[in-house]
């Protein structure tokens, strides 16, 4: 699985990095920064609920 | 493989509640067939974007798509787009929709909600709504042809129109009937300063009045108003609040007064669910259906739904959150700010432009805002759990 992230639609809500913070951040504008854009199989599900979570739909998944 | 049997669930509204009941179903290990019934023309998009990206001309329409038909095939969903649904029979368990009658093992309605409109204004040319892609082209349009609009509505839609008009350099006035602009969720506490905003920008503000009369001639579209004033724009937007779409179950026996009421779980009735705008879910903690229009409940009421059908479990509720951006300005908000309570400011300070702050009564922290401060409101979030 291959993440993508959108830093132009991201408004900085931080759900991504609450529910999967070994995959994703945020920096000091609180924009979205991928920790991996890879993810390895354990922590594919949680990439999935953050992108069904994230308010902005800035999170793609390729599979 | 997915075993496809007739008739299997039915969801009325592809948009993002109907899109994410879908998805969770699926990810719950849901089998049978599924299928999307949408009045719009499109896949499911965002509207978020369509009052900020999408007006300011940053964005295409198309970058508001929330996921390729590839991946709706992948999940075997099928779509009907401009279908629409006219009406319920909850004990033959059928749908009738403008075109068919489809009966249904279960069924999710999603209809959303749509913009109120204005009385007497319905049928003019220079007024314009806010709701859907193509009434944001069209807004997007119009603004690049006019020099003054006249913003009906002070609210979070309106004022994000307010500050999309200055990026165009255009002339606006606000007309709202309330005494001040109006955050959703935040008790009055931004109420001034959101008004702080539209004066730096020069905006000519119309507080605690009525229109009394509407009219449209070739110069332009004048408001009377109760003060005895008037305001002339060259266009007017209306943003005064979202009706649910619930016309169409008026004979179904559901209680769909101020959208379709639903337990904590989304049940309306056997068999019949409902999640985002439309829907009026019990709280389980205040002891009170409320109706939320936001993103963040859309798509979590749709988890809670898909998970609940598939296994009966009930999903935790949560707190309401929403976001705006005004005059760029990145406001963030979680639970719901008391009216009458201080502010406590938990970060950064309000004359810096920057801060976080929460309304804190007999202990329990009621809601948090973040103005400029997205990191420090997510590190913040944790009072609400607390
Ligand atoms: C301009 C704008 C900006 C916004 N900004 C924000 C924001 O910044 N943050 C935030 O949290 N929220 C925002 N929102 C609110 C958010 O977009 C909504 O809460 C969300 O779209 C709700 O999703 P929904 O699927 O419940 O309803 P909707 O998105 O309204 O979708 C309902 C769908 O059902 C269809 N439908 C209706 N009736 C029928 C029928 N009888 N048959 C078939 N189909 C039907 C409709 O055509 C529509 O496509 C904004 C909304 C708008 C309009
Ligand atoms: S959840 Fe979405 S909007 Fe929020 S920080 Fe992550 S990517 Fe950005």
């Amino acid at each position: 699985m291959k993440i993508r992230v959108d830093r132009e639609a991201c408004i900085g809500a931080g759900q991504c990095a609450l529910v999967a913070g070994s995959i994703f951040d945020q920096d000091d504008d609180g924009l979205v920064v991928l920790l991996t854009d890879t993810p390895s199989d354990e922590y594919v599900a949680f990439a999935r609920k953050a992108a069904t979570l994230c308010p902005a739909k800035a999170i793609a998944l390729e599979e | 493989m997915m075993s496809v049997e007739e008739p299997g669930l039915i969801i009325v509204g592809a948009s993002l509640a109907g899109l994410t009941c879908a998805q969770s179903l699926r990810a719950e290990g849901y089998t049978k067939k599924i299928t999307l019934i949408g009045a719009e023309k499109h896949l499911p998009y965002n509207r978020p974007p369509l009052s900020k990206q999408v007006l300011s001309g940053k964005w295409q329409g198309s970058q508001t798509a929330i996921d390729s038909s590839e991946k709706f095939a992948e999940l075997a969903l099928e779509f009907s787009l401009g279908e629409i649904a006219i009406g319920l029979d909850v004990s033959s368990k059928e749908v009738k929709t403008n075109t068919r009658t489809l009966p249904f093992e279960d069924l999710i309605i999603a209809t959303g909600a749509s913009v109120r409109r204005l009385a007497s204004t319905e049928n003019m040319n220079r007024v314009h709504v806010l709701r859907t892609l193509d009434d944001s082209l069209g807004l997007r349009d119009a603004l690049t042809e006019v020099k003054s609009a006249v913003v009906i509505g002070a609210g979070v839609l309106g004022s994000e129109v307010i500050s999309a008009l200055s990026d165009f350099g255009i002339k606006a006035t606000v007309i709202d009937r309330m005494p001040a602009p109006q955050l959703p969720l935040t008790g009055g506490h931004f109420a001034s300063r959101v008004n702080d905003l539209f004066l730096e920008h020069d905006v000519l503000t119309k507080y605690g009045v009525e229109i009394i009369a509407v009219r449209e001639d070739e110069s332009g579209i004048t408001f009377e108003l109760s003060d005895g004033s008037s305001v002339t724009g060259d266009i007017a937007v209306v943003a005064i609040g979202c009706i649910p779409n619930v016309e169409w179950l008026a004979n179904s026996g559901l209680d769909i007064t101020n959208g379709i009421l639903c337990d904590s779980n989304g049940v309306a009735a056997p068999h019949i669910y409902a999640a985002g705008d439309v829907a009026r879910w019990n709280n389980p903690i205040t002891k009170k259906a409320m109706r939320l229009e936001n993103q963040t409940s859309a798509i979590e009421q749709g988890l809670a739904v898909g998970k609940f059908i598939v296994t009966g479990e009930s999903s935790p509720t949560t707190h309401p959150f929403f976001w705006s951006e005004i005059y760029g300005n990145k406001i963030l908000m979680l639970g719901s700010l008391e009216a009458g309570v201080p502010l406590t400011i938990v970060h950064g300070s309000p004359s810096d432009n920057r801060f976080v702050a929460a309304t804190i009564s007999n202990g329990t922290t009621t809601g948090i805002v973040g103005w400029n401060m997205p990191r420090e409101f997510r590190q913040s979030r944790s009072m609400m759990e607390a």
